[in-house]
């Protein structure tokens, strides 16, 4: 049998990982599902691109590329600068709408708010970028053999590489400090850990940052390994759903794994059912444990 | 009488504005003392306590902790005030370690006390050293107790205000709590409680303020109204305490 599928499976499920990442503390910290998460993907993507264009028009003659990667060292300081103004939109976005409603609103008014944010957002990005596609790079890489009948190419591999060692970063994060260990604590009780000296109107700005930031990162990743296009992030967000309630909401490990999960599953329904089925492979997925195991892989009933 | 380190003032407090529960409670708190809230079901006593931590809005009067009011001051600010607060339910963080609920609490103070901090609480309750790893949702509910006492006391605060510390203990364990409680005011931390065990909370005070309605109705010398015939009705029908005198 072929293992190409898991190597595909495992790329496209680092993405999923990392916005769901996002999806599940915003769930498990404000308390309600963002259906804007998904567009904080597509700017995050398109946040990079501009920048690119920025710090290219500023230096003298093209940038060679990094080694065999497809992109060169601009991506580096456009990458990092995207995943911050990506955490100040939805900074932005929860100071305009989401913290007004907060307390006055209930959780279906936050997810419909949701939903109109994300539609708000993505015709911004038509409007600015227009519907077309566009590339980080346009050179072609050839995939090289790793072992075992996979190819992969050596962008999949650096991306496969930065993505572990952010979800180790962020795992260390939630575990070891001071912040993470605030945003465990008001995700499961608010009034005890405001009782404690913790000032969730700070924690509530962390996890957007974070949740922004990592989702700037899942769409650099999406716009190198396929492209960049307004609905980038819409796309995704079936998937973002289903790996944070199979990895159990609230559980960073939880979305990793869930994450890998669905992105091995689609890439296996690709290889069996065909790619017209890959979206229903989600879908399933989240019915499956809805109704199994509803507390999802790592969640813990409260 | 010495110097007063809570003070409450005219306080008016409940859920909906409009509706206050606790109306015109007056009483301060002197340094190093321990004073119960008592009450029947329903006086106000835990809405009283909710309020001056600020978890309930205060429609009127105002709160003074030593020279600062805190009448409007956050929540979250209150630790580092010198306010410790354990509720009656959900007092412990269940999904984390016993001690990430002592880091919790530790993390307001400076870097360099935080360690010393929580050695101290290991010390005072060694219960929850031997249990440092393990999920607070596993412990029994006094060692729960115990730890919710310890979070509130690692950023050393002047007072420890407390709902109910006895709900749902065992007599030994209510007994075991609240020696606990005697040894914290005999290092100079000032208590208030609110009990539905007035007998208990009758002996380790030393004054007492009786809630009926929302309002104030005695207060007083724990001793003394432990042997008042008035306050034995009002409470629950209880007889004289034994011993009390």
């Amino acid at each position: 049998m072929n293992l190409q599928f898991l190597a595909d499976g495992l790329l496209m499920g680092a993405m999923i990982s990392l916005g769901a990442i996002g999806v599940t503390l915003t769930y498990a910290i404000l308390r309600f599902a963002n259906f804007a998460h998904g567009e904080f993907v597509a700017w995050g993507a398109y946040f990079t691109l501009f920048l690119l264009s920025v710090i290219g028009s500023l230096l003298a003659g093209p940038v060679p590329a990094l080694g065999p990667l497809s992109f060169s060292w601009v991506m580096l300081p456009a990458a990092a600068l995207a995943a911050l103004l990506t955490g100040a939109l939805a900074l932005g976005l929860d100071a305009c709408l989401f913290s007004r409603l907060r307390n006055r609103g209930s959780f279906i008014v936050m997810v419909i708010a949701s939903f109109g944010a994300s539609l708000a957002l993505r015709s911004m990005l038509e409007f600015l970028f227009t519907s077309q596609p566009a590339y980080f790079s346009h050179a072609i890489q050839m995939a090289v053999p790793i072992g075992f009948g996979i190819r992969v190419t050596p962008d999949h591999l650096f991306l496969l590489t930065m993505t572990l060692l952010v979800f180790i970063a962020v795992d260390r994060f939630m575990a070891l400090s001071a912040s993470g260990r605030a945003m465990r604590a008001v995700s499961e009780n608010p009034s005890l850990a405001e009782i404690s000296g913790i000032d969730v109107a700070r924690i509530v700005r962390v996890t957007w940052m974070l949740g922004g930031a990592l989702a700037c990162a899942a769409g650099i990743m999406l716009g190198l390994t396929v492209q960049v296009r307004p609905f980038m992030g819409f796309d995704l967000l079936l998937p973002l759903f289903a790996a944070t309630i199979l990895g159990g909401i609230g559980s960073v490990r939880g979305a990793v794994v869930g994450g890998l999960i669905i992105g091995v599953s689609e890439s296996f329904a690709v290889k069996v059912v065909g790619a017209d089925y890959r979206a229903a492979v989600a879908f399933l997925i989240l019915i499956a444990v809805l109704l199994l195991r509803p507390t999802g892989l790592f969640g813990v009933r409260q | 009488m010495s110097e007063t380190l809570l003070a409450v003032d005219n306080l008016a407090a409940g859920y909906e504005p409009g509706i206050p529960i606790v109306r015109g409670v007056t009483f301060g708190v002197a340094r190093a003392e321990i004073v119960a809230v008592l009450g029947p079901n329903g006086a106000g006593k835990s809405t009283l306590i909710r309020a001056i931590v600020g978890l309930l809005p205060k429609f009127s009067g105002s709160v003074r902790l030593l020279d600062r009011d805190i009448t409007s001051a956050e929540t979250h600010d209150l630790a580092r005030d010198g306010l410790g607060y354990v509720p009656q339910t959900d007092n412990v963080f269940t999904l984390m370690s016993v001690a990430d609920n002592l880091r919790i609490a530790a993390d307001i103070l400076p870097k360099n006390q935080r360690l010393a901090r929580m050695d101290a609480m290991y010390r005072m309750f060694p219960d929850l050293e031997r249990l440092r790893r393990l999920h607070a949702g596993r412990l029994s509910g006094g060692q729960r107790q115990m730890l919710a006492i310890a979070r509130a006391l690692i950023p050393m605060p002047h007072i420890l205000l407390l709902d109910e510390a006895s709900a749902g203990l065992s007599p030994k364990l209510v007994g075991e709590v609240f020696s606990k409680l005697s040894r914290i005011r005999d290092e100079g931390v000032t208590v208030l409680i609110v009990e539905q065990n007035t007998r208990a909370a009758l002996k380790l005070a030393d004054r007492a303020i009786i809630l009926s309605e929302g309002g104030i109705v005695h207060k007083g010398d724990s001793k003394e109204l432990a042997n008042d015939p008035a306050i034995a009705r009002l409470l629950l029908g209880l007889a004289p305490a034994e011993g009390a005198a």
